[in-house]
């Protein structure tokens, strides 16, 4: 039964989702037709626009249902009967004898015995029931919105139980004439059917519910050269809508991403993608995936940057205005990838933007404003100013640091030491009394300088976003245009970002839309501004406070500390004339600003122009353009100008101050350019055989061109005023203040230019058989680019993949299956590869410059000609099943993939008799595998509550199989990162701990469990002494989204996990490593209050004491397996509460819809493995540089007119 | 309108098709080497092509280190050399001079594979510039020989390994030693194949002309132990360049950098210079009117750490390496010891004192006589020592002289209270391969310890 029908089913919802698309407009609509037929593959397109109730047709049919029969009228040319199944499914058996009439007599006949007549609404005929006398009758009139308030034309209406109905026009309006006290019924494919009751009222507005299901089954996915139906392709993909985007209000795109598909891991803190791992032993770039925006790459392979480098507390620049995205597909599998070559074989992410859409214009207005409170310092792990003091008594007595007044000859040039060590000394000096000291420091212990840091240094971090977007269409033409403009603010105070974008997406056909044109243009503007000296202060260089240095004193007054050279000697030197060498935080906010300006630009056009009912062509191209500027301004008043530039001066014999470097402040421009221009040819079949077959081709051709240019300026004595800079030689020698010469150098880099041109032929094809029962595809990539040092041969490769799709519910013989509502089976096998970069079968020379001494250009060759490079391939696997239950109330994707790589390209020792010590070589295999599973479940699904609620699991790991990566003797893998064979690359190792000795000094066991002392070199310690912890990133990860929806009231909880994975503690950091002096400003982890002080302290500490340290102590510490934890932990990323206006409401204002809402996120770890609460992902080795994002609260408003 | 679409499509695939050399653009900095200039950039790294080696500095008997303080200033790897140890490297070590001879001779083989048929050059001026590669390779490999292949015996050259002699840019040759002959006629028939390219006056001392061309074979001949042909080639080295520097008018701030050191033929420098206390044997040979005494060496006490004794400091005063290429006082030494050699003594005595004239004031300087062929032999491998100081250059001196009866003694040296004997024709007078290079390439072969 359910076969039967689905061709009409297929042919009456496209044509409504047609009607809906499209508008009233009549000559749309015919070409609309013509994309019909054409999918039918059997009426030609000129032949349709005869459609009317006078053609004539030739028409037979005997004792068929009339279903089948109005079936078989529907195939006639032009002739186009809309009506549902259950209308017409009483009637079994009818005929009409052979005959040319008229559509109208033919129908006229075929529902003689039927209570059924027709009506031509809105250029379609549609059958209704024959109309009744009825008393009584009341003429409603009304409009049909979708939930965004977009009036939906093509909507069936019909009144229950009395044959009649309508269809709404392109306006969404409809009139109707039904009987008191009827139920009227509002239908449309891809919406919830709706009723309502007429009661006294004539106007009635209705607001349909979209499908998400019946939606499901015909989403699009795109691999940036074609948009299939998910239900066509065979590959493994992942989709996130402009609604899922929109649930989470974030500046950062990637914190919108993060959890929301299985297989990918988004890392918010370093802004890097990664799909299904890694598959190289290359780093950064080499395993990103590629990202292209409507169809093209990027010229950003990132979708967003942190302003500063200093971990996560920069500003965000964007590179999308998340607004624009329609949808983004990420491509995972080789059948998903391949159509991308070289470059994908880390998967792509393909981000469509937002066209127009035919009808009336729409205007819609967001923003959304956040706030964050610094995060709580007194949370952070920092001793408290008397266990700090009480340290740094320790390092004196043991002479770790020694008095820096104490020195001989004319300038003491001895770093400063603490406040309270100054106190110390000055003590065993007898300048001040011993009682004054202790008075001193009993007072510097009371002071905690959280408070001041927290008023001086940070802030609220603030983000606020608006966009503001128009959108719209007429017969030929669709536009969309919008704006948006971010701000962000994080907490160190002097850093911001601005992000501007103007968007305009234009389309327009011609010749009955057989030429279709659309041109892009995207416009991005940002500006960050970065300030180190907040983080600095946290930190632990000589700038940093330690736990009692407050910024103010009682008074107010800054506190000016003297960091780099004794404050007496500065002191006095500024009484020379010297600029003042005094440093305080607040003062430096204003200084040494980092800008980064960047302009981007993307231009694309493409024409498409259907050669035939099957067969297209398109040409396209895209201009892109990167504009950056860095300008890195060290004013003259700043702290780095200060010092340069008293470090150069010196006095002359005459009295005089003498400025080695120009007296003034310093600028630092580099600029960053880029040109990006691709042009494609392509062509796309569409061709159907009946039920039988279908095949879907594209090949086509492309070419890029790829220039880069980058160089830098450095300015010396720039007068704040004017801007005028003095001229300097690099090279021309200063006396220092130390009495030893010095020059400026050249720091300006060269300039680096690069042009890279790319030549690619790709081709896809997938043929489906019987309906899509069973479905092959293939796709085939010939790449070809710049690369010096290959031939053609060798460097360009084809690259393919295979995929296959089975519905076994389409099989007579799997009724079994009935209890689910969807199911598909696909398969895959495919090559990706990646070029070697960093050997050639050809030498490669790079020129340096010019010699120092001789003048001369000099260059030396950079890869020698290595007959045997080649490339790195990867061949991939994956098994995927889409299934559903309960009619898709819960339906989901399982994803199996197994990934070979071989040929890894890796710098392996060459016999230095050949003039190379180690070469890039297809060195290494290595394996991965792991699944993805999504799943989607409508919990309750009644009128007034939705629950619906998604988990993504994903598990991905790797192991290195190359046998020549065997262990090595040493033990250098305990913080090393060379490949081990049998393991996965992120591996740790750890000393194995025995606690400390009796002079507080680490012990670790070896293999055959003796205990060895840090002080003990007899025995060498071997990697086979040290204990395998773990995976250091996560192999299970993934996200689980809820959202419940009462009437118009959302709220929704976002979570991501992250299992299995391990991480280092740091414990101690900036502590002695050895005896003797110690420079530097000592770490202020509470763990260094813990150390050992004395013996029988090693029953009760496991840190190092200062006495007897050494090397071998610390670092066996610093790496034992007591300090490895696991990372393991679940996150509750948002918790989120939107309420919709009813459209009921909105009936007589300007609005359309109109929502707001409210979330809160990074709300902390609902679990975490390791006992001490951290939170894994922020551990770093710098201090303070990395606090956890801080709860940050977003209040959200959209509407649209 | 479809024949427009397929017109239009085609003439853009035919654009494409037309375009196969579209993607081989040049990058601005990195290429592979095709134009004549690529190889003279090549030719012209000083950076890679004037270092040349270390250890010879720490094994010969220019120095002796007794002071404690000096001694724990050198490192572990210094002291094997130092104490002619069976080993220097550990497994996981490597020799930097081995890798940087040896990275000379590929980017030399880089250029002489090439250049000859390189665009936009001057016939002229690829010939210099492959001229110039020959005699890269050849002094690579004339260090090479005298550092890791046994001591050379005249009529035993063809059965004494030499090193590995890679004489094209490729990485996967075998590199078994070939005899010690085939790598001396390879360096010979290289500079003598390279020498009517080479320019009369190079444009500076780092690149190699005529003169250095007769300087090298001077030398190789030297260490080869062939008198006749060392001599005459000293000569004809000297007939080009016989400038002195006068240290009669210089002082310590005054001596030039290397590059504009009229003495140096053919710069190339030693890779560390080392601040160690010089042989009180070697200086006792001087005279403390010599002004190699007061300009060329630095007493101890200034030192850090402090020591009793002088230290070689020539360098030191330009900031610069040490010069240990060919200089024109090394070829009248040369000529000097062949003249003697050939009994022509009191002509080989003149030639000594002909280089003392520059190395004394005035008021110093007094004429050296020889009785007997002996004696004189005496004098020159004398003054051989005091000029030649410092630079390594004695090490092969001390090799070669073993085959002399009673030229060269033992040389004892006591580290930490260990005392270590270098006996003449010693194994240990050849430096051991690294085991890591070894390694990867067992065919080398391990020299006896």
């Amino acid at each position: 039964m359910k076969k039967k029908k689905i061709f009409p089913q297929i042919f009456t919802y496209l044509w409504k989702k047609i009607v809906l698309l499209s508008g009233i407009n009549k000559s749309a609509r015919i070409g609309l037709v013509v994309v019909v037929s054409v999918l039918l593959g059997n009426i030609y397109p000129t032949e349709v626009k005869a459609q009317s109730l006078n053609q004539t047709i030739t028409f037979e049919v005997k004792n068929q249902s009339l279903d089948r029969a109005l079936q078989q009228l529907n195939r006639m040319p032009g002739v186009k009967i809309a009506y549902s199944v259950q209308q017409v499914s009483k009637y079994t058996s009818v005929s009409v004898e052979k005959g040319t009439r008229t559509v109208d007599a033919t129908l006229s006949l075929l529902l003689e015995r039927t209570n059924l007549t027709y009506t031509m609404k809105a250029n379609s005929i549609l059958l209704i029931e024959r109309p009744q006398k009825s008393v009584n009758k009341r003429r409603i009139t009304g409009t049909v919105f979708d939930r965004n308030n977009v009036k939906i034309p093509g909507v069936t209406i019909r009144a229950e139980g009395a044959n009649v109905g309508t269809v709404s026009d392109a306006h969404g309006e409809y009139t109707i004439e039904v009987p008191e006290q009827a139920v009227l019924v509002y239908s449309c494919i891809g919406m919830i059917p709706q009723r309502e009751h007429v009661g006294n009222r004539s106007v009635i507005h209705v607001q349909l519910e979209e499908d998400a299901i019946m939606l499901k089954s015909v989403e699009i996915v795109s691999t940036g050269y074609q948009r299939l139906p998910a239900e066509r392709a065979t590959g493994a993909f992942g989709r996130i809508s402009s609604e899922d985007l929109k649930k989470t209000p974030a500046v950062n795109i990637m914190e919108k991403l993060e959890g929301s598909t299985p297989g990918v891991n988004f890392d918010v803190r370093t802004n890097t993608i990664r799909i299904r791992g890694v598959n190289s032993f290359q780093t950064t770039d080499a395993v990103s995936p590629l990202v292209v925006i409507d169809g093209f790459p990027a010229i950003d392979q990132s979708l967003a940057s942190s302003v500063s480098t200093l971990g996560s507390a920069g500003a965000i620049l964007s590179r999308l205005n998340a607004e624009d995205i329609e949808s983004i597909t990420i491509l995972k599998d080789a059948a998903a990838t391949s159509i991308w070559g070289a470059k994908a074989a880390n998967g792509v992410i393909v981000i469509e933007t937002k066209k127009g859409k035919r009808g009336a214009t729409s205007i819609s207005f967001s923003t959304n404003l956040s706030i964050s409170a610094p995060a709580d310092l007194n949370k952070l792990d920092r001793m408290s100013s008397a266990d700090y003091i009480d340290l740094e008594k320790e390092l004196k007595i043991n002479g770790f640091i020694t008095d820096p007044t104490k020195f001989t000859g004319t300038l003491n040039t001895n770093k400063p030491v603490s406040d309270a060590l100054d106190w110390m000394f000055s003590a065993d000096r007898g300048t001040v009394t011993a009682a004054a000291r202790d008075a001193a420091l009993a007072k510097l212990s009371q002071n905690n300088n959280n408070d001041q840091i927290k008023k001086y240094l940070l802030q609220n971090a603030v983000s606020q976003q608006y966009n503001l977007s128009l959108s719209g269409g007429g017969a030929t033409n669709t536009y969309y245009i919008s704006s948006n403009y971010t701000k962000d603010v994080p907490v160190f105070r002097s850093n911001q970002a601005d992000n501007y974008f103007l968007t305009g997406n234009f389309s327009n056909s011609f010749l009955d839309d057989r030429i279709n044109l659309k041109i892009g243009m995207n416009y991005n503007y940002s500006y960050g501004k970065s300030n180190s000296a907040a983080l600095n202060a946290l930190g632990s260089t000589n700038y940093g406070l330690r736990p009692y240095d407050m910024l103010v004193d009682e008074d107010g007054n800054r506190i000016q500390r003297s960091v780099d050279l004794l404050g007496s000697v500065v002191d006095n030197l500024a009484s020379k004339g010297y600029m003042s060498w005094r440093y305080n935080p607040i003062d430096e906010l204003n200084y040494s600003n980092s800008t980064r300006k960047d302009n981007r630009l993307r231009v694309t056009v493409s024409l498409d122009g259907k050669i035939n009912n099957w067969l297209s062509a398109s040409v396209s191209g895209s201009i892109q353009k990167l504009n950056g500027t860095t300008d890195i301004l060290d004013d003259q008043d700043s702290y780095i100008m200060r010092n340069s530039i008293n470090k150069a001066t010196t006095i002359s014999s005459a009295g005089k101050l003498v400025y080695g470097i120009p007296y003034g402040g310093r600028l630092i421009t580099s600029y960053n350019q880029k040109d990006d221009k691709s042009f494609r040819g392509q062509f796309n079949v569409n061709k159907t055989w009946g039920r039988f077959a279908t095949l879907n081709f594209l090949g086509g051709a492309e070419i890029r061109e790829s220039q880069g240019i980058k160089y830098q300026q450095t300015r010396y004595g720039l007068d704040p005023d004017t801007y005028m800079a003095k001229s300097y030689d690099p090279s021309v020698s200063y006396m220092t203040i130390y009495g030893w010469t010095s020059t400026i150098g050249y720091n300006d880099s060269q300039v680096s230019k690069s042009i890279n041109r790319f030549l690619s032929y790709y081709s896809n094809a997938a043929l489906s058989f019987f309906n899509g029962k069973y479905l092959l595809s293939g796709s085939v990539r010939f790449d070809d680019y710049t690369l010096a040092g290959y031939s053609q041969s060798q460097r360009a490769r084809p690259l393919w993949s295979v995929g296959a799709k089975w519905k076994p519910k389409q099989e007579k013989f799997t009724e079994f299956l009935n209890f689910m509502s969807d199911l598909s089976i696909r398969g895959s096998v495919g090559i990706a590869g990646t070029i070697p970069s960093g050997g050639s079968n050809v030498a490669i020379m790079t020129i340096s410059g010019n010699d120092r001494l001789t003048n001369e250009t000099y260059g030396s060759i950079l890869t020698p000609a290595d007959s045997r490079v080649s490339w790195e391939t990867t061949t991939n696997y994956n098994l995927g099943i889409d299934w559903g239950i309960l009619k898709n109330r819960i339906k989901g994707t399982i994803d199996l993939y197994y990934k070979n790589t071989k040929d890894i390209l890796y710098s392996l020792p060459v016999n230095p008799t050949y003039g190379w010590i180690s070469l890039q070589k297809n060195g290494a295999t290595m394996k991965g595998h792991g699944f993805d599973i999504g799943l989607t479940a409508k919990i309750i699904e009644t009128r007034d509550w939705n629950w619906l609620s998604n988990l993504n699991v994903s598990y991905n790991t790797n192991e290195v199989t190359d046998s020549r990566f065997a262990k090595p003797t040493s033990y250098s893998v305990v913080g090393g990162s060379t490949p081990l064979v049998g393991k996965s690359l992120d591996y740790m190792y750890a000393y194995r701990w025995a606690g400390l000795d009796n002079t507080g000094q680490s012990q670790i066991y070896l293999q055959d469990g003796t205990i060895l002392k840090s002080t003990d070199n007899s025995k060498t310690v071997t990697s086979e002494d040290l204990k395998y912890m773990g995976r250091t990133t996560a192999p299970y990860f993934g996200g689980f989204q809820n959202s419940v929806q009462y009437k118009h009231i959302t709220l929704s909880a976002n979570i991501t996990y992250a299992f299995g994975h391990i991480f280092r503690r740091q414990s101690v950091n900036n502590y002695p490593q050895y005896k003797g002096t110690f420079s530097g400003v000592i770490g202020a982890q509470k763990d260094l209050a813990l150390r050992w002080k004395n013996p029988g302290d090693e029953s009760t500490t496991d840190v190092p004491g200062l006495v007897a340290i050494n090397y071998n102590s610390y670092s066996r510490y610093q790496y034992a397996d007591i300090l490895v934890e696991s990372a393991s932990n679940i996150k509750l990323r948002q918790i989120a509460l939107t309420y919709s206006v009813p459209s009921a409401l909105l009936q007589k204002t300007i609005f359309k819809s109109l929502n707001a809402g409210i979330s809160v996120r990074n709300l902390g770890m609902l679990w975490v493995a390791n006992k001490e609460k951290i939170d894994p992902d922020y551990v770093m080795t710098n201090n303070y540089t990395n606090l956890p994002p801080a709860r940050t609260y977003y209040f959200t408003l959209n509407m649209t007119f | 309108m479809q024949k427009i679409f397929i017109l239009s499509y085609l003439s853009i695939a035919a654009l494409f098709i037309s375009c196969s050399n579209y993607v081989e653009v040049e990058q601005p900095n990195t290429r592979s080497p095709k134009y004549t200039s690529d190889f003279q950039y090549l030719i012209n790294n000083k950076n890679l092509f004037e270092p040349s080696y270390t250890l010879p500095l720490l094994s010969s008997d220019d120095i002796d280190v007794t002071n404690a303080a000096l001694m724990t200033s050198i490192t572990e790897n210094d002291k094997r050399v130092y104490q002619w140890g069976e080993y220097y490297y550990t497994s996981d070590q490597t020799d930097a001079n081995w890798i940087n001879l040896y990275k000379q001779i590929y980017t030399a083989n880089e250029v002489l594979a090439g250049v000859l048929s390189s665009q936009k050059g001057s016939e002229t001026s690829k010939k210099t510039i492959y001229a110039e590669a020959l005699m890269q390779r050849a002094y690579s490999y004339l260090i090479l020989m005298n550092l890791y292949s046994s001591i050379y015996q005249p009529g035993k050259g063809d059965e004494i390994p030499g090193v590995p002699m890679l004489l094209s840019p490729d990485l996967y040759a075998k590199l078994n030693r070939p005899s010690a002959n085939s790598v001396y006629n390879q360096i010979i028939s290289d500079v003598r194949e390279a020498l009517p390219s080479l320019a009369v006056i190079p444009d500076n001392n780092f690149h190699p002309g005529k003169t250095a061309a007769y300087a090298l074979l001077a030398r190789t001949y030297l260490y080869m132990q062939q008198y006749d042909s060392a001599g005459v080639n000293a000569q004809k080295a000297l007939d080009r360049q016989n400038t002195l520097l006068d240290l009669r008018t210089l002082t310590t701030s005054t001596l030039p950098k290397n590059l504009q050191d009229p003495e140096i033929i053919f710069s190339k420098t030693a890779t560390t210079s080392y601040t160690l206390s010089l042989n009180p044997q070697l200086l006792s040979l001087f005279a403390t009117s010599d002004l190699r005494y007061s300009l060329y060496t630095r007493d101890g006490g200034a030192l850090y750490p402090a020591f009793t004794g002088r230290a070689f400091y020539r360098n030191k005063w330009t900031g610069e390496s040490v010069n240990v290429g060919p200089s024109v006082s090394e070829m009248m030494l040369i000529k000097a010891e062949c003249l003697v050699r050939a009994n022509k003594y009191n002509e080989g005595v003149q030639v000594v004192n002909d280089l003392r004239k520059y190395r004394f004031k005035s008021a110093d300087y007094t004429p050296l006589t020889a009785s007997s062929a002996t004696a004189a032999l005496k004098i020159v491998l004398d003054e051989r020592r005091r000029e030649m100081m410092g630079r390594g250059t004695r090490w092969f001196d001390q090799r070669r002289l073993c085959n002399d009866a009673g030229l060269m003694p033992s040389v004892v040296r006591v580290v930490n209270g260990v005392t270590y004997t270098l006996d003449p024709m010693s194994n240990r007078y050849t430096y051991p391969v690294a085991q890591k290079i070894l390694d990867l390439n067992p065919e080398i072969g391990q020299v006896p310890r």
